[in-house]
């Protein structure tokens, strides 16, 4: 069973892209089909899993352009594969950018659904797919609400980092307004944590207390973040024994078992013993 | 982040008494969702619009100039005055249904596997783009025609003889019987039946139902003459005298009937069988005697009026001269009979079946 999953949150700079990538690593690594799609024109996951030089020199027409834009480009093209087995990429391209008009809900509702008709087709092929999304709820935010199954919101611990919560707990509302389906969210996950920061701790405790979807799981603030981006791989290529793999290992295992609970996939357990005995 | 009361615990302490209130209500715990800010309310609820409905990715508008004719389309020939039409119909009242197209590597181009009519005439017609579905790749023969000729098929400004072959090309294509062939098309067997028919008719019996002239269903029961001549003349007398199906029908029951008696009897219970089942208005007694004769019969008489006759029994010659003499005395009672037999002998406007009636009154 496959689950779409949006990267969302109204703030910049709190980790989605970087999520997205690491995260995606860490499931693929352990057998799943996992699909990463670049829905923000400034084309940053891209940009990480190709390099900066083959992100610009991509044809528009076989990235995310192409499902707002309404070219049939073939699924083979739209789909790349990565270096790292088992994770794939629909790469964002600037060129969306004019498509990403504000006050979605109001447009021709065909136009609101085009990503989730395009999209939805081609996720059956993996288990997991994630949406990194821009940080706004115009039109390529919006289409991947309502493609999505479930929402993951990444935040950072910190006052402005944490203030887009609110707004997208406005946007789950109304997705759910306008069309009539409920938007889960699936977890909300604080980033960049750092246990020696009083403020952190302080905002760790209040989200366990006013959200019941926090993850107990955080990505910590560290080095080997920055420097895997650096290097082109999710940190599950780079150190895949270091502390930061580790934590985003919790992540995976949190996000797996919310998705079970909302019957988006199998239990996990299962899926590892599946893919185990495929490889034996 | 277990447990000791140390330093870092009393800092947290410290952060929640100076900040906590700021942060809580940052964080829009307890609050209602609303519209999010900055954005207009909903205009409304699309679900019920929305529910089932899923754009299409194989469906395109695609420039006219990218696409091709296919290679291997059967059919060369197009009649330009129907080109023209289709060009105007797609100008007013634009396309209503997709154009079918695979993309050919070697060719570079979209190539047509069906709509090369409707291309054709958007071209005419100046059409920039057309709506097409996208084939994943390109289908093989036997698929191709298939498509090509379902669409041939059920084409609503198809003539009747042009249908009537598509029909029979994919009844061949397939080894189809009528039946499947009705089925795959969901249409009545007998229109099947009727319209395969056409094709056995002379070319210019063809042609007269192509253009209108003659209904599919009349033309198949003229089909059922053996005789192209008799056909024809039989076709004359639908256009002429304006002879209904039914009356058709019976006609060439009679004629049928009529050629078996002289044939003999075995060929006539062969007729009899043949013809079992076929209804019309004269299915009633069939043996000895029978010729069969029409229940009805409607002239059309020149100076506009139509003229009926019906008798369940059959119409003969005497049915005909009784029905005379009725008309012929309502006339009388309109117009002094002196002056009315006076104008009708000097009268070119009598009605041609009706004079030759007149002798019959006069004796």
């Amino acid at each position: 069973m496959m689950a779409i999953v949006a990267m969302v949150n109204q703030k910049g700079g709190v980790g989605k892209s970087s999520t997205t990538m690491h995260l995606g690593g860490a499931l693929a690594r352990r057998g799943l089909r996992v699909l990463v799609v670049d829905n923000d024109a400034q084309a940053s996951l891209t940009k990480g899993l190709l390099g900066d030089e083959s992100a610009r020199s991509l044809d528009p027409v076989t990235t995310v352009y192409a499902l707002y834009a309404g070219v049939p480009t073939p699924e083979d093209l739209l789909v790349r594969a990565t270096d790292f087995d088992g994770l794939a990429l629909l790469a964002g391209s600037p060129a969306s950018i004019s498509f990403n008009v504000p006050d979605p809900h109001l447009i021709d509702p065909r136009e609101q659904a085009v990503l989730r008709d395009a999209l939805r087709p081609i996720a059956e092929g993996f288990d997991v797919t994630l949406i990194d999304c821009c940080p706004n709820l115009q039109r390529a935010t919006w289409s991947a609400l309502l493609a999505s199954d479930a929402a993951l919101i990444p935040t950072m611990p910190e006052l402005f980092g944490a203030q887009g919560l609110a707004e997208v707990r406005d946007w789950v509302a109304l997705v759910e307004q306008t069309w009539g389906r409920s938007l889960p969210v699936a977890g909300v996950l604080i980033t960049m944590f750092n246990g020696r920061r009083a403020m952190h701790r302080t905002f760790a405790e209040l989200l366990a207390d006013g959200c019941p979807e926090l993850f107990e799981a955080t990505v910590p603030e560290s080095a080997d973040f920055p420097e895997a981006i650096a290097a082109g791989k999710p940190i599950h290529y780079h150190k895949a024994r270091g502390a930061a793999a580790k934590a985003i290992d919790a992540v995976a295992n949190e996000l797996l078992t919310r998705l079970a609970d909302l019957g988006l996939r199998a239990d996990t357990d299962e899926s590892d013993d599946l893919s185990s005995k495929e490889a034996a | 982040m277990s447990a000791e009361p140390s330093k870092a615990d009393k800092a947290k302490e410290k952060t929640l008494a100076k900040y906590g209130a700021s942060m809580k209500s940052s964080l829009g715990f307890n609050r209602t969702p609303g519209t999010p800010a900055g954005m207009a309310p909903p205009s409304g609820v699309v679900g019920a619009r929305m529910t089932g409905v899923i754009n299409d990715r194989e469906a395109a508008v695609i420039g006219v100039d990218r696409i091709v004719s296919d290679p291997d389309q059967p059919r060369r020939e197009f009649d330009d005055e129907a080109l023209d039409r289709l060009a105007a119909s797609l100008k007013g009242r634009g396309q209503l249904q997709n154009v079918v197209v695979y993309w050919s590597e070697d060719l570079g181009s979209y190539v047509l596997v069906s709509g090369e009519r409707r291309w054709r005439a958007a071209r005419r017609a100046g059409l920039t783009t057309l709506r097409c579905k996208i084939l994943d790749r390109k289908p093989d023969d036997s698929d191709r025609l298939s498509i090509q000729l379902v669409e041939n098929c059920v084409r609503e400004d198809l003539r009747p003889v042009e249908q009537a072959a598509a029909f029979r090309a994919l009844m061949e294509a397939n080894g189809w019987s009528t039946r499947q062939l009705a089925d795959a098309l969901n249409m009545a067997q007998a229109k099947v039946v009727y319209a395969l028919g056409l094709l056995d008719l002379p070319e210019d019996l063809r042609d007269r139902v192509d253009q209108g002239e003659l209904a599919p269903r009349t033309a198949y029961e003229i089909g059922r003459l053996d005789r192209p001549e008799d056909q024809r003349a039989l076709a004359d007398r639908v256009a002429l005298e304006g002879l209904t199906r039914d009356e058709v029908a019976a006609e060439v029951r009679t004629s049928r009937d009529a050629a078996d008696d002289a044939t003999g009897r075995q060929t006539s219970r062969k007729a009899g069988t043949r013809s079992k089942g076929r209804g019309g208005a004269a299915s009633g007694s069939r043996g000895k005697a029978s010729v069969r004769l029409p229940t009805t019969k409607v002239f059309r008489v020149p100076g506009g009026s139509k003229l009926t006759i019906e008798k369940a029994r059959g119409l003969d010659a005497e049915s005909y001269r009784a029905a005379a003499r009725l008309l012929l005395e309502h006339a009388d009672r309109l117009d002094p009979p002196s002056k009315a037999t006076a104008l009708a002998a000097g009268s070119a406007a009598q009605p041609q079946s009706l004079a030759e009636s007149q002798p019959d009154v006069a004796a």
